[in-house]
């Protein structure tokens, strides 16, 4: 039994190409994606309204923190991994410690992040 | 008693006879329970005024006692409709409750002797059920009783309406002729259909007084639309955007579709508060659309709006139809004309603007045409011309003309000839001829070259004269030792011989006196660019003055300098007039050379050293005595003058930095180490609290005894260089992350690419067009630095990357500039469009097109992708990339909405977005 099957991932990904790319990744794992969010207001609206198991958030959302989704998430007490590009991305992220996963996206590395997460 | 009474009432009633029906409603009514109490009782003075009234034409009533008891004549009861009979003996202020207090006022003024007059009074009565808008004339008098006190109020009312109403109409007439009047001034001279919507926008929503005056056009799916432009009145908002008219409810989509007007005059009461939600979260609370169809098709609305519910009369509406109607009209009809003329002005500009003449020829040489330059040039009048020959018309042509003419005609290739014509009249002109053959003879192109021909003549002649001269000048010349320069009158360089090439190592003619300098390189003994008009050639030429021994420095475009000495002389022709000057140089350079060598050696060593920033110090760590000089003060913050100690030292010191430099510093001075002082430190200043950056370096003296006597070193404030170094870092992470950026988005758009059902060939064939896209948009961002992206070179380059571009691509828009990332995103989208395009739309038969427009006004961005003229178009069965990219990617890149419609006519892709700043 696959425990990723029908959950419900919000997808955090500013670059649009990038988040068809893992919006297809988590079909593939038999995940419903819940955007893709590619904005901080539309994502955050998201993170404190929608039916969501999980989320992958991009730290950097053009030039702003994804730091407000994470604490909206934080609150409804759903999991959530935080992905970062920059070498130097200081994750500044105030809050329980949150998994990372490096960018670019590997399938392998986000069915990881999620299982431990939802597992 | 009811006999009693009966007989009583006829003989008391008597007064009321031949008073109408009126009067006998009052004989027949019981009088008795009322306040006028029964009629046998009436007083006479009330008996009197009411027989009077009951026999006038005009309308009138009577206003009896404190409370105004009604009793009015048959003339009244027509005025008073649905209320009467009940009227009748009514309390005036119960009768008329909507007037109430007007007849209030009626019965104390009245009631107290005096009299009122109306004219035109406006009042709105109830008479029928529904409010009513009349006008009036009122007069009001008071009814004296038997003790001469005023008892009753008698009204003699004559309704006006139809006259007041009619005068009104009458001006509102006059004022729409002169609104209309106004707008067609206004527009008059309008040919861009959304500046007279604009214009006719804003003085309609003036005129009429409302919110909001807006204008859109219709989405080919008669469904969404877009508010290009409006008028708001201050305190009213903008509402330009686009909209779906099925989110204005079902009756505004029904009426407007069937071209009929949308009209609410209380948005809420009438389509209620669902239906109504479209215009009432905009703020409108009445409104009046009128649509415009256009070929059966929805294309447009206009619309005045107002804030509050407003009852819009038939003349609000009539206006706003026309308004409407005429602006439409008056667009039709400004775009066929403006085609028109066009058209016509291209053809004629071709003819006769274009400065050379033509003729055309049928296949029998015949002079069909001539155009303005043609006419000109032969200067008979046309019609000896037209329908002859070419050799009727011409007979002087030479045989060589008709010749190639006949070559042309026979062959179909162009020719051409450069040949002197005499014309009929005498004349000789050198022609230039080109002949191109046409469909149903020859072209013929030709102009006159005499004065060109003449001119070259002249100017052989001159040149080989001049070349002459200057052979012979030259010889001479170029054999002094001594550098030689002669100008013209102008100053204008215009020989140079050997030595002077050899001093400058350049050598430029035509030269002008201010570019003395800059051309030839020429300093002042000092080293700064020489004053042009200061040197001695430009001297002697310019002012005629005679300069002797004056000197200046020539850098050779080798780098090498020459100190030159020299002599200018004015040069006049017999008459003294100035015709020239004449320079003569030679090269100091060798004697000066040494001492000049000395001088720039010892300014360099001090240039250095103030360059460096150096700063000796000096400690001598037994007596806690440190010697620093006021730049190294500077770099801990402390000015010259103050004392300082190794304290200063130790506390100016980062905190960050303080344990590592102390350290270091005592390995420097114990003397079993004796190391090397060498260390980069951070300061706060002592007196202004600014970090600065140093690199000290020192060493230990040590006596005989092993113990430190004195410490040297060198400060240096590196806070520049660290600065430098910072923001290189930070650029070289920049542009790492761009990189890995860029390596993301290829991977995802490979991971897209190569999925699906297609073959690899293709697959591989839309990664690559993708990869192209990505790469035209990079190059654009690289070339502008990341800062801005301009749109149309954006849209163009991503286009021709694809297919090249012709007239069957239109780009529309004034430039714009998006920012990197999301025109990056827009480069994708317009790539997968024109694939689209290419592979099934427009582009893929021989006549479709593609027009890109877009808009950046009001704050907002909107971009359309139109095909025509293309095969019927399917919609897709399965969204892809390209769908995915352009619906959902750059929807949420802008911000905004967008989109695509596969009509069967072309596709039509729109952006509608709020216009995204720049700011890098």
């Amino acid at each position: 039994m696959n425990v990723l099957a029908g959950k419900k991932i919000l997808l955090v990904e500013d670059e649009a190409i990038i988040a068809f790319a893992v919006e297809d990744m988590l079909a593939d794992l038999g995940c419903e994606v819940v955007g893709p969010a590619m904005r901080l207001d539309e994502a955050t609206i998201l993170a404190a309204t929608a039916e969501i198991d999980a989320a992958i958030l991009d730290v950097n959302l053009n030039n702003l923190r994804s730091y407000a989704v994470a604490k909206a998430l934080e609150q409804r007490g759903v999991p959530f991994v935080f992905a970062t590009g920059y070498d130097h991305e200081g994750l500044e992220w105030i809050g329980p410690a949150a998994d990372v996963i490096a960018k670019p996206y590997r399938k392998e590395q986000v069915e990881a992040a999620l299982r431990r997460m939802l597992g | 008693m009811n006999e009693l009474s009966g007989v009583r009432a006829a003989g008391s009633t008597a007064f009321l006879d031949g008073g109408g029906s009126c009067g006998r409603l009052i004989a027949e009514r019981e009088w008795a329970a009322t306040a006028l109490g029964p009629i046998g009782h009436w007083p006479q003075s009330l008996k009197t005024a009411t027989a009077i009234l009951l026999r006038s034409p005009v309308p009138m009533v009577m206003l009896w006692g404190e409370d105004g008891v009604m009793l009015y004549n048959d003339a009244y009861s027509a005025f008073a409709g649905g209320r009467h009979p009940q009227l009748l003996g009514s309390k005036v202020r119960e009768g008329w409750p909507e007037v109430a207090d007007f007849n209030d006022n009626v019965m104390r003024v009245g009631l107290s002797g005096g009299t009122l007059a109306y004219r035109d009074q406006e009042l709105t009565l109830h008479r029928h059920g529904t409010p009513e808008q009349v006008w009036m004339n009122l007069d009001y008098s008071p009814v004296l009783d038997e003790s001469g006190q005023p008892a009753g109020v008698l009204a003699i009312v004559v309704e006006t309406t139809e006259r007041v109403t009619a005068e009104k109409g009458l001006r509102e007439r006059e004022e729409r002729l002169s609104f209309f009047d106004d707008l067609g001034l206004a527009t008059r001279a309008l040919a861009d259909p959304f500046e007279i919507m604009a214009v006719t926008a804003r003085m309609l929503g003036q005129h009429m007084h409302a919110s909001v005056c807006a204008y859109a056009d219709m989405e080919p799916d008669e469904n969404g639309f877009t508010i290009r432009g409006d008028w708001a009145a201050p305190g009213s908002t903008s509402i330009v955007g686009a909209y779906l008219l099925t989110d204005f409810g079902e009756t505004a989509f029904r009426e407007l579709s069937a071209g009929r007007p949308l009209i609410t005059r209380d948005t809420l009461l009438e389509l209620g508060p669902d239906e109504g939600a479209g215009l009432l979260s905009l703020g409108l609370k009445a409104t009046v659309c009128a649509p415009f169809i256009k070929a059966g098709r929805l294309a447009a609305l206009m619309a005045v709006h107002q804030a509050e519910p407003r009852n819009w009369t038939e003349s609000d509406l009539s206006m706003i139809s026309e308004a409407t109607e005429r602006s439409w009209a008056y667009i039709e009809r400004t775009r066929s004309e403006v085609i028109l003329r066009e058209s016509e002005a291209r053809l004629r500009g071709v003819l006769d603007g274009m400065g050379e003449s033509l003729a055309v020829l049928d296949r029998d040489y015949r002079i069909v045409d001539l155009n303005a330059e043609a006419l000109r040039m032969d200067s008979r009048p046309r019609q000896e011309i037209i329908g002859r020959t070419h050799s009727e018309a011409h007979p002087n042509a030479s045989p060589e003309l008709e010749a190639r003419y006949r070559k042309a005609m026979s062959e179909r290739v162009p020719v051409s000839l450069e040949h002197l014509y005499e014309w009929p009249d005498g004349r000789e002109t050198w022609i230039r001829m080109r002949a191109f053959p046409i469909e149903d003879g020859l072209a013929i192109f030709y102009s006159d070259i005499t004065e060109r021909k003449q001119a070259d003549e002249a100017l052989q002649l001159a040149s080989e004269r001049a070349h002459a001269e200057a052979a012979e000048r030259e010889a001479i010349l170029s054999q002094l030792g001594e550098g030689v320069i002669v100008a013209d009158s102008e100053g204008h360089i215009i020989f140079v011989n050997e030595a002077a090439e050899r001093l400058h190592g350049v050598k430029l003619l035509g030269i002008e006196p201010d570019r003395y300098s800059e051309t030839y390189h020429l300093l002042t003994e000092a080293g700064k660019p020489h004053p042009p008009l200061e040197l001695p050639l430009a001297r002697a030429v310019l002012r005629g003055e005679t300069v002797v021994e004056a000197r200046w420095r020539i850098r050779r475009p080798d780098g090498t300098e020459v100190l030159a000495i020299g002599n200018a002389k004015p040069v006049t022709d017999a008459d003294g007039k100035r015709i020239g000057a004449v320079l003569t140089i030679r090269d100091e350079t060798e004697r000066h050379a040494a001492e000049a060598a000395l001088a720039e050696s010892e300014e360099r060593l001090r240039l250095a050293t103030e360059a460096a920033e150096i700063g000796f110090w000096d400690l001598d760590p037994a007596n806690d005595h440190l010697f620093w000089p006021p730049r190294v003060k500077a770099m801990f913050g402390i000015s010259p003058n103050v004392s300082i100690s190794m304290t200063d030292f130790y506390a100016g010191l980062h905190p960050d930095d303080r344990e590592h430099v102390s350290a270091e510093f005592a390995r420097a001075i114990d003397p079993q180490a004796r190391a090397l002082y060498d260390v980069e430190y951070r300061t706060i200043g002592k007196e202004d609290g600014v970090v600065r950056w140093v690199a000290a370096k020192g060493q230990g003296l040590f006596d005989q005894k092993g113990e430190c006597v004195r410490v040297l070193g060198t400060a240096i404030d590196i806070t520049e260089r660290k600065r430098a170094e910072q923001h290189q870092r930070l650029l070289i992470d920049e542009l790492s992350h761009r990189a890995k950026n860029l390596l993301a988005i290829v991977q995802g758009v490979a991971q897209q690419s190569f999925k699906g059902e297609r073959s690899r060939d293709q697959m591989v064939a839309a990664f690559e067009g993708r990869l192209g896209a990505l790469s035209a948009a990079h190059n654009i961002l690289t070339r502008e630095r990341w800062e801005s992206v301009p749109v149309r070179q954006l849209i163009g380059d991503t286009l021709a990357a694809v297919r090249p571009i012709d007239e069957r691509i239109r780009l529309q828009g004034a430039d714009t500039l998006l920012p990197p990332k999301t025109g990056v995103s827009l480069a994708m989208a317009i790539h997968e469009l024109a694939t689209n395009a290419l592979k099934y739309g427009s582009l893929n038969n021989d006549v479709g097109t593609v027009v890109v427009s877009w808009s950046a006004e009001g704050g907002r961005m909107h971009l359309e992708w139109r095909e025509q003229d293309g095969p019927i178009v399917h919609p897709p069965t399965s969204r892809g990339f390209g769908t995915r990219m352009i619906e959902r990617g750059l929807a949420s890149e802008f911000g905004g909405t967008v989109v695509i419609d596969f009509a069967p006519t072309g596709v039509v892709c729109t952006v509608d977005a709020p216009l995204p700043g720049v700011d890098g």
